[in-house]
């Protein structure tokens, strides 16, 4: 298991040498992903051959959800910031990995099985935060960048942050088809044998 | 006796919910520490050493546990005579509000579940959820904060089984619902079950079951087994620390129970995240707030 310091945005070759269980530290710039509009927005400008604002070729993307206020003059007081459950963009993954040119997607929880053979055709990894650690990870975002397609409420906007060594990310989904995560409906049944057994259930 | 002025009542509910979401209790910090101490696979030690120094490093700075303060809500215990006759609903409205204007501001979560149309202000119809428990003889009223993120709220679950389905019809119900959660609601899981009364009943004694200090014990002998003998299992499941594998898949499995229907077994299961935030004070006719451990 090794340990990676890299910039954004990210090479393939990069990627292609992380493994599971390494560990990486990010610096350069992350893209705040936290509604599926966000993703269906990008994919619906460039079904129209049109160009989003933000250049996602090599990019590392970021399940999260941010607490931050403008201030008075420019500026932000940045509060937090930490993983959503990557699952719920799972239908969106795959053709994003491929239209977006995407590097990296950190998040918490894992994503299912097409969106670790995006990341295996498209050389992507998934890299984990350890969830709800809010105080640790915030001290590694330097600012706000830019602010993307302002909604009603500040929380829904899409953003770019930037950061500084922003870690420990662990990496649970790697781009030769490992994830720790049970993708494998075998392992899934497993796990469930195991836990019936103890309670003496019947075992469909 | 002197009426309590409201603002005194939104202080007590602001202190709180800042101490639910920057304070881990102290009962769940122990059985993390308990469970690093038995953890064999050493990703899983590596997550749950990043928890515990979490913890520590968001007390001391007064910050979020997790950026998600979630859909906020409260139990409130006091008796009829609590010398506060205003509306609750207007002063707890307010804590959320000038919190989440700038005095601790946080995410706004709260949104109508079908138009999605939001306040911005962390309010809605209803929210914050209040539940309000009537106990005479009480010289304080009791608050007590439970945020319920996203995350692990998303995974809860209920159902009315038949009577026959039993104990066992009980634990595969329980089981099934964590394991569908899997790597997602921030495992270790604190996993709170109730069992019997009606649906709404079911569903809040579950919310009781998740809150309830993991070092205050089961007072009935058959559901302090079950809730042991669920753990164990759970922790068979290899689910393991943010799903990545190990020991420690859930913290504690707790049950409260009430009478059910003669045909029913109803079964509801909330389920925690890590942190399991929870803040309790008492605010005392006379004004003062304390907050307890």
């Amino acid at each position: 298991m090794a340990q990676y310091h890299l910039n954004t945005p990210l090479t393939g070759e990069e990627i292609a040498a992380l493994r599971l269980d390494d560990i990486v530290y990010l610096s350069g710039d992350l893209y705040v992903m936290m509604y599926p509009a966000h993703f269906t927005r990008i994919m619906d400008m460039k079904r129209r051959g049109e160009a989003p604002p933000m250049d996602l070729q090599g990019a590392a993307i970021y399940h999260t959800g941010t607490v931050f206020r403008r201030l008075e003059g420019g500026g932000y007081d940045f509060r937090g910031i930490g993983a959503t459950t990557s699952s719920k963009f799972n239908e969106y993954t795959p053709a994003f990995i491929q239209a977006a040119g995407i590097r990296a997607i950190i998040g918490k929880g894992g994503m299912d099985q097409p969106s670790l053979e995006a990341m295996r055709k498209w050389g992507c990894v998934y890299l984990a935060v350890a969830g709800g650690c809010s105080a640790l990870y915030t001290e590694k975002v330097e600012t706000i960048v830019q602010e993307y397609w302002p909604q009603k409420s500040w929380a829904d906007n899409m953003l770019r942050l930037r950061v500084r060594d922003y870690g420990p990310l662990f990496v649970s989904m790697d781009a030769h088809g490992g994830s720790l995560y049970s993708v494998d409906p075998l392992q899934e049944s497993k796990r469930r044998e195991a836990v019936y057994a103890r309670l003496g259930l019947p075992i469909p | 006796m002197e009426k309590l002025e409201k603002e005194r009542l939104k202080q007590a509910v602001k202190e709180v919910w800042i101490r639910s979401l920057v304070c881990i209790p102290p009962d769940v910090l122990r059985a993390l520490e308990e469970a690093r101490a038995a953890e064999s696979s050493p990703r899983a030690q590596k997550y749950l050493d990043i928890l515990l120094e979490n913890a520590r490093c968001a007390k001391e700075k007064n910050c979020f546990i997790c950026q998600d303060s979630g859909l906020p809500g409260f139990f409130l215990r006091c008796s009829l005579g609590f010398p506060y006759d205003g509306s609750l609903r207007e002063a707890f409205d307010e804590a959320l509000r000038e919190l989440t204007a700038g005095e601790f501001p946080m995410r706004p979560m709260a949104v109508d579940p079908l138009t999605r149309e939001d306040r911005c202000d962390n309010t809605g119809v209803n929210v914050p959820v209040l539940h309000i428990e009537l106990e005479p003889g009480l010289d304080y009223m009791e608050i007590t904060a439970v945020p319920k993120g996203a995350g692990s709220g998303f995974w809860g679950s209920l159902c009315f089984l038949p009577p026959s389905a039993g104990a066992s019809g009980v634990k595969k119900f329980v089981v099934d619902t964590v394991l569908r959660a899997g790597s997602n609601p921030c495992p270790p899981l604190i996993v709170g079950v109730g069992i019997g009364g009606t649906m709404e009943e079911t569903a809040r004694l579950a919310t009781v079951a998740a809150s309830r200090p993991l070092d205050q014990p089961q007072p009935r002998s058959d559901l302090a087994a079950l809730e042991q003998e669920l753990k164990e299992a759970l922790n068979l499941s290899g689910i393991g620390p943010m799903g990545a594998g190990g020991d420690t898949s859930v913290l504690a499995v707790h049950i409260a129970c009430s009478a059910a229907h003669k045909p029913w077994l109803p079964v509801a299961v909330n389920i925690n995240c890590w942190p399991g935030r929870r803040a309790v004070c008492r605010l005392y006719a006379d004004g003062r707030i304390e907050h307890l451990e």
